[in-house]
């Protein structure tokens, strides 16, 4: 595979194993990647730990279009970017900690100011259940407990 | 460019875009790295950011921390987000009631609840740094406010020691700055002493550090300050005042000194040269820049920008507004 392989061209190998084809200026948008390239000790495959198939297309779909649309007008890599970060709630979370480990900083960038603006106007209960994971059985014993506690008779 | 999908037939149908319904709050995100968490929250507006201490204690102490408050500076100044103007309200019962006002939401304004209020009455607002904003009261009672946490600072008292020959009075300034080396806010305070006919004048300046919280003597101010333009001009490490260079003329020609709050010196900062002599002169700051705005009268306004601080080629004039009254 790497004797067709062109030049300046990078593979990386997801965490499930499926290889893909890319740029190296695409790739070194990840400075874990570009640091491990300039180290020179990335040998044609680039393997990507913790990243699986279809995170990892989503990523380097994210840096192709960073890359070509240098020229283009800042106002429509905005809305890509939107558009792009705008998913459910299990691929936001894998895109994130992706971004966070290759160090991503565009991809980063923009999925945490999207979830700075989801987070914006909610509650701090509705944060506590997001983020912290307190499930709901959790709050209901607590708040009935408290409840208890409040409605004591205190003659 | 060509990318290779090995599996393409199985890796299809994984992540199609969310179904209207899964919106992010049905569930629980596994939880994120605490990088991550402060990424997020440095792009949170003050308000929602100071609800969100009470989500649990670690949010509470990564909020608070230092660290985090710089970065959440730092990012603002950089996205230009969080901008808010602070006008004084007129025609109001409480005298000099201020007034906050977005720069999103340029139609609204919110009266601010500050710090001096009734016993001691707002006298001067001089200048702000970083959103803390300067206030006095009785001339030496200085306090450092941040309207966005309603938090405020009294400043230790640092009396006015006035020289025998100069009993008759004085004038003192403020001005609020930031010394990136040493990382600490510092409060200048320039009291001027004048004698008969502004011809005789003298100064004490001292300096307040956060740090130290004490309020130290430096180098005299050595030009008379004008005193109808007497708000100190923050740009980068400097203080910026106007002076009159000739003193026994009311209207004399102006200059602008720098005070260095790192280094603690001054320095006379070049103006634009212009041919006409006939304007008022005021400075201001602009994007970060000193500028000038030469005021002909009954004619207009020349508004001139200092692109590269401390260059005089780097004079530029931006903008001419004709039949510009102002007073």
């Amino acid at each position: 595979m790497s004797s067709s392989l062109e030049k300046n061209m990078l593979i990386l190998r997801s965490s499930d194993g499926e290889e893909f084809i890319v740029p190296e200026v695409v790739a070194v948008m990840s400075k874990a990647i570009k640091n491990m390239v300039e180290d020179e000790c990335a040998s044609n495959t680039i393997p990507v730990p913790n990243v699986d198939a279809n995170i990892l297309a989503m990523v380097i779909e994210f840096c192709k279009k960073h890359d070509e649309s240098e020229a283009e007008a800042a106002s429509d890599l905005k809305t890509f970017d939107s558009e792009f970060v705008n998913r459910g709630q299990e691929a936001l979370y894998d895109l994130i900690t992706a971004a966070n480990f290759r160090d991503v900083k565009e991809l980063l960038d923009a999925l945490c100011q999207n979830v700075a603006e989801m987070i914006k106007g909610k509650s701090v209960h509705h944060i506590r259940i997001q983020f912290l994971g307190y499930q709901l059985f959790e709050i209901l014993t607590s708040n009935f407990i408290w409840n208890i506690w409040c409605d004591r008779d205190f003659d | 460019m060509e990318m290779s999908w090995p599996g393409t037939s199985e890796c299809d149908s994984h992540y199609i875009s969310p179904s209207p319904s899964q919106t992010l709050m049905e569930q629980a995100l596994p939880e994120l790295p605490p990088e991550v968490i402060s990424e997020i929250l440095s792009r949170l507006p003050v308000k929602p950011l100071l609800q969100f201490r009470c989500v649990s204690k670690p949010w509470c102490s990564l909020i608070d921390s230092p660290t985090f408050i710089k970065m959440h500076l730092h990012r603002s100044i950089q996205s230009r987000s969080n901008l808010s103007l602070i006008v004084t309200k007129l025609n109001s019962n409480i005298p000099n009631l201020l007034c906050s006002v977005h720069f999103d939401k340029l139609d609204i304004a919110f009266e601010l609840y500050q710090p001096l209020t009734f016993e001691k009455r707002l006298d001067q607002v001089w200048n702000s740094c970083n959103g803390l904003l300067c206030l006095s009261f009785r001339d030496v009672e200085v306090v450092l406010w941040n309207p966005s946490t309603r938090k405020y600072l009294d400043l230790p008292l640092s009396p006015v020691e006035i020289p025998v020959a100069f009993c008759r009075m004085f004038v003192v300034f403020h001005g609020v700055g930031y010394d990136s080396v040493s990382d600490d806010y510092k409060v200048m305070r320039i009291t001027q002493f004048n004698g008969g006919g502004f011809v005789h004048f003298e100064s004490e300046v001292r300096v307040y550090s956060l740090k130290s919280d004490y309020w130290r003597k430096v180098g005299d101010f050595p030009h008379h300050l004008k005193l109808d333009q007497c708000t100190g001009l923050l740009v980068g490490r400097a203080l910026h005042w106007s002076v009159n260079t000739k003193p026994m003329l009311v209207d004399g020609p102006r200059a602008l000194i720098a005070f260095d709050l790192v280094s603690e010196e001054y320095r006379m900062v070049p103006l634009p040269e212009c041919g006409a002599v006939d304007f008022h002169l005021k400075f201001a700051v602009l994007d970060g820049c000193l500028c000038v705005l030469h005021h002909y009268h009954k004619k207009g306004i020349d508004l001139w920008v200092m692109k590269e601080y401390g260059v005089k080629e780097s004079w530029t004039k931006l903008i001419y507004i004709e039949n510009f009254e102002c007073n």
